[in-house]
């Protein structure tokens, strides 16, 4: 089975998605909002991450059926394939927001200039090769990159986290809980990594989920310090910095002196983001698949065609554009498959069990 | 059939790699100008930018790094670069950056437009050292110190070696936010190009470049953007003092009939700002200046016997208030903050108008300095 995937794989490849992206152009849109506060939104967050993060592996441990039979035999398949076109709107819109970051990343950090189609064409090129291979070929990359990213991100971090006066975050919440949370809300759209989990549950291997939420936790606690020191260094300048991690990596520089060693592991670290673009093309993938009800052979050429088309968006509408309108009407659907499916993804996934019996041997999955 | 789809798919991937690699416009590195220092200074125009840019040797003669310096005017640094770039040849290129030199009569006048510049773009980096020096920025980085050249000496004397000459150092992203938060003034260093007395005549008569070093113990305050003074030596020495991340402080102490230093290699300051005021305490660890190397080994060093006397600690104790006592006094006298005493009290009360409106007269300072030796 090419989309199985193991425990272990599964809890790697969640902490990378987790890191992947963060940070990029939100910690300016939370410090334009909250200034030195943002971090306590982005801890607010990923605590409500956990807790959806929880119900969803009970469910995932329960489990043998795919997402599709799940929802359309608790929710009939009209309901279902709603929820999944909001998936497939809700993932659409975070590869182009991704995709959109990396683009200004190669023109901003490495001077490169290219334009947008030629752009996405290679990455989305990737992402149908990992499509035809199976989510299991994702997963083992994410195993081989786990070290050196992890490692990157240590190294571009380690620096300023030493040189910042983590006196500038009091006092703590000084714009108030209600802003946070209201914040938090308002910014949910870029959180919620686990989602992928929904379109590989019926392939994720038998063991302990420990891990899971281990690697959960660091992924959160990285991402917090992060946003923290980022706010802490750049105080009332951090709003204007587009892409956080370049400008962190820049004051990394001073240890050197003079280089751009931050070049390197900025460019380890960005190939988390690659894979998380690459994972989010997957599961929109699949979500076309099990609207349309059918199972692909190989990648279907019309479908991969169709979401880089939608890729192409951005030539035609600035992503803050994006962000400040679409997504923002969007919030309360993406909220619903976001943090309220989890929730009751394991009523779901026993109804649905009970309703298509499964031979018991097959709940016997490696 | 099955090779040829082969071969279809290799010259498909083959022409897509193709026209791909084309159409990503990378900057060659020979069309690149790397500059390793800018100074910027006033002009009839708006501004003069000096770059100091990289000029590598291609011939077999040549060996090692050259820099050479290139001058243009502008309405904005952005646009001053841009004619930098027509004259050399070459785009100029910020990322490896080290130094940013503003000249003394420029920073008179208001320059908020190039410290906003610098902190935005996207290659000139935050840690790069900024400093403020005397005469022009120009006249600085063509002063021909050293065969490495102006940029690298200044970056070196200034970020390599301050954290142990007792020397404050400003960077760009910290001058920068000094300048717009809270009580809105902050320093730079202040550079001198000192020219050596034996040497001046016989270099100018032999290539007219001047032969000398970089002093760089005092350090200019700012507010807004805006020059307010410069310190005295002894004033940044006080400055230093009072800073936590700066040691190296030397104490020149009377034992019966001769002269003793002690040197500051390690130190703690701890700052808390209470309803009553500031109170700094400051904790100097002393040892006797023998060595080469400044204060090696830190909080960590081995434990040396001791040599101090009591006396020895008491001067130095005298002495210490004395240059902080001083420091402060300007501080008072000019209206500015360098020790940060309002972001104490934002971090206590919150961004409140009377914390930012809290003039340095109206803050009672209460320093205490105590002496030990390792």
């Amino acid at each position: 089975m090419k989309n199985r995937v193991t425990m272990a794989q599964l809890s790697l490849l969640l902490m990378l998605v987790m890191m992947g992206g963060k940070f990029l152009s939100l910690p300016a849109l939370l410090a334009a909002e909250l200034g030195h506060d943002s971090w306590l939104a982005v801890a607010m967050t990923f605590l409500w991450d956990g807790v959806c993060l929880a119900f969803l592996m009970a469910a995932v441990r329960k489990n043998s059926l795919p997402i599709d039979k799940v929802l359309y035999g608790t929710l009939t398949p009209v309901g279902g394939r709603a929820v999944l076109a909001v998936f497939l709107v809700l993932f659409l819109c975070r590869i182009i927001v991704l995709l959109d970051s990396c683009y200004k990343t190669f023109a901003v950090t490495f001077d490169v200039n290219t334009s947008w189609i030629l752009f996405v064409l290679p990455v989305m090129a990737v992402a149908a090769f990992a499509v035809h291979r199976g989510f299991n070929s994702v997963a083992r990359t994410a195993q081989l990159l786990f070290a050196p990213i992890v490692l990157s991100i240590i190294a571009i971090l380690l620096y300023p986290a030493t040189q910042t006066q983590f006196r500038a975050l009091a006092p703590v919440a000084e714009v108030g809980w209600k802003n946070i949370a209201e914040q938090a809300f308002l910014k949910s759209f870029w959180f919620s990594d686990f989602v992928f989990i929904y379109f590989v549950m019926d392939g994720i291997g038998k063991g302990r989920s420990a891990p899971v939420f281990i690697s959960f936790s660091v992924g959160a606690a990285i991402t917090v310090l992060m946003n923290a020191v980022f706010v802490a260094l750049f105080g009332s300048l951090a709003q204007h910095v587009d892409i956080a991690m370049s400008k962190i990596g820049l004051f990394a520089v001073s240890v050197s002196g003079v280089g751009r060693w931050d070049w390197l592991t900025f460019t380890v670290w960005l190939t988390s983001v690659i894979l998380k673009i690459v994972v989010f093309t997957f599961c929109a993938y699949t979500c076309v698949e099990k609207i349309c009800g059918k199972t692909f052979s190989k990648v279907n050429p019309f479908v991969m065609a169709g979401i880089t088309a939608a890729t192409l968006l951005p030539m035609f509408l600035s992503v803050t554009q994006l962000l400040d309108t679409f997504v923002r009407w969007c919030l309360v659907p993406f909220a619903v498959v976001q943090y309220v499916l989890p929730l009751f993804m394991p009523l779901l996934v026993r109804a649905a069990n009970k309703k298509y019996p499964q031979p018991k041997e097959q709940y016997g999955k490696s | 059939m099955a090779n040829l789809k082969r071969i279809a798919l290799f010259i498909l991937i083959a022409a897509a790699v193709i026209i791909l690699s084309v159409n990503y416009k990378g900057n060659d590195v020979l069309k690149r100008g790397i500059v390793l220092g800018l100074g910027v200074d006033g002009s009839a125009d708006g501004v003069r930018v000096t770059a100091e840019m990289i000029s590598p040797g291609n011939g077999g003669e040549q060996v090692g790094t050259f820099t050479k310096t290139v001058s243009a005017n502008g309405a904005t640094v952005a646009e001053a670069l841009q004619a930098i770039a027509e004259k050399s040849g070459k785009e100029t290129s910020l990322g490896q950056c080290v130094v940013l030199v503003l000249g003394e009569e420029f920073v008179k006048k208001d320059f908020t437009s190039v410290t906003e510049y610098f902190m935005r773009s996207d290659s000139f980096k935050g840690s790069a050292v900024v400093c403020c020096c005397k005469g022009t920025a120009e006249q600085l980085l063509n002063s021909g110190a050293t065969a490495s050249g102006a940029s690298m000496s200044i970056a070196d004397g200034l970020k390599g070696q301050s954290k142990d000459v007792a020397l404050p150092v400003s960077d760009m992203l910290a001058f920068a936010r000094s300048q717009q938060e809270l009580y809105k003034t902050g320093f730079l260093n202040y550079v001198e190009f000192q020219q050596s007395q034996q040497d001046s005549r016989q270099s100018s008569q032999q290539d007219g470049a001047q032969q000398g070093y970089f002093s760089c113990n005092k350090v200019a305050v700012f507010r807004e953007n805006k020059l307010v003074g410069v310190l005295t030596q002894r004033e940044t020495q006080g400055f230093a003092l009072l800073s936590d991340d700066v040691a190296g402080i030397n104490f020149a102490v009377k034992e019966q009939d001769y002269t003793v230093t002690l040197r500051a290699g390690t130190k703690s300051v701890k700052a808390k700002g209470t309803e009553q005021g500031v109170f700094l305490s400051v904790h100097l660890f002393v040892k006797p200046a023998r060595t080469d190397s400044f204060g090696a080994g830190g909080r960590f060093s081995a434990k040396t016997d001791s040599e101090v006397t009591e006396t020895q600690k008491q001067q130095v104790h005298t002495q210490a208030l004395e240059m902080a006592q001083l420091f402060l006094q300007k501080q008072r006298e000019w209206e500015f903050d360098l020790l940060g005493f309002h972001e104490l009290y934002r971090s206590r009360y919150g961004s409140v108008p009377h914390v930012e409106s809290m003039t340095m007269q109206s803050i009672p300072v209460e320093v205490d300095v105590t002496v030990s030796e390792k």
